[in-house]
């Protein structure tokens, strides 16, 4: 050991040497007085150091604050279940669009276009249906009963 | 949450007394404590693994306390924000802690969190967990640090720790 070796004087005086280095050491300080002084020096810092704030011993420990429940609307799984069930929701209505269109009748209306004659009987009289789609093309239809 | 509470009753005065070490401050300390232990109710609710919990809590206060530093840019000693319980000591050993305080908050950033984890006793092996230095260059990397603090010290102050 030699006196430039700052590090190993503060090792030992925190007691982080090993047996052989602690022995190194103690050896050098029987005859060293700088060291012997340095080390003093470390330790009155060390102990200022440490003792700067001292826990009052009658101080309590405050209790702690939980952090507030999270609420139903702000937790994850909800947004998940809002959407998943938005999703399922949307899904039926849109399969169910076509059966609703078959069996409506809302988007044609049939004009009869000819004369009638009450007088005769139906498989005798002419008659002209017009099927009228709502988007304006017009299918004609002609059905003779 | 038993565990909880438990770890909080036993390193409270711990993590407080670290981040007054670190703030100078006990009203900001005591915040940066509960932010510390929200931090570790969030992490045990989580699941989440901690190896050294003694580390753990020190690094999350040392993180906190410097992003405290930083924000205000220099930490000052005010009558509102009285040090925490002083030692009944002599007049002299109490100005001298002052004076080592003002001198500490001169250091880097890196220098005092090392000298606040010494000062609170940690072994060079748990200031190696919480800083992430190698367990093998703690010695070497304190002694500067206090080296650095001795010749602060020395310059604002006193002869007494000579360099």
């Amino acid at each position: 050991m030699n006196c430039s070796q700052n590090e190993l004087l503060q090792a030992y005086a925190d007691g982080e040497l090993d047996a052989a280095n602690r022995f190194m050491v103690e050896q050098h300080l029987l005859h060293c007085s700088n060291c012997k002084q340095e080390l003093e020096t470390i330790l009155q810092l060390r102990d200022l150091l440490k003792n700067r704030y001292e826990t009052d011993s009658s101080k309590e420990i405050p209790p702690f604050n939980y952090p507030p429940k999270r609420k139903l609307y702000r937790q994850a799984w909800i947004w998940w279940g809002a959407t998943a069930a938005m999703l399922v929701i949307a899904l039926t209505v849109y399969l169910q669009v076509p059966t609703m269109e078959k069996s409506s009748t809302s988007d044609f209306y049939i004009e009869f276009e000819t004369y009638t004659d009450a007088n005769k009987p139906i498989d005798e009289q002419p008659l002209e249906l017009v099927i009228i789609e709502s988007n304006q093309e017009q299918e004609l239809m002609q059905s003779n009963f | 949450m038993v565990l909880f509470e438990e770890i909080y009753s036993e390193y409270y005065f711990m993590v407080n007394r670290f981040s007054v070490r670190m703030t100078g401050e006990q009203n900001t300390a005591d915040d940066i404590t509960q932010e510390v232990f929200l931090d570790l109710y969030h992490q045990l609710k989580a699941k989440k693994e901690i190896r050294s919990m003694k580390s753990w809590l020190f690094r999350i206060a040392a993180n906190k306390s410097i992003n405290h530093m930083r924000k205000l840019g220099k930490i000052e000693l005010t009558e509102n924000n009285t040090p925490f319980e002083k030692l009944i000591e002599p007049e002299r050993e109490y100005e001298l802690t002052e004076e080592l305080n003002e001198s500490i908050q001169q250091l880097e950033e890196q220098d005092q969190v090392l000298l606040a984890l010494y000062s609170e006793g940690l072994s060079y092996k748990e200031i190696a967990e919480v800083t992430g230095i190698k367990v093998t260059s703690v010695g070497k990397t304190l002694s500067r640090a206090l080296s650095r603090l001795r010749k602060t010290f020395k310059h604002n102050y006193h002869e007494l720790f000579s360099e």
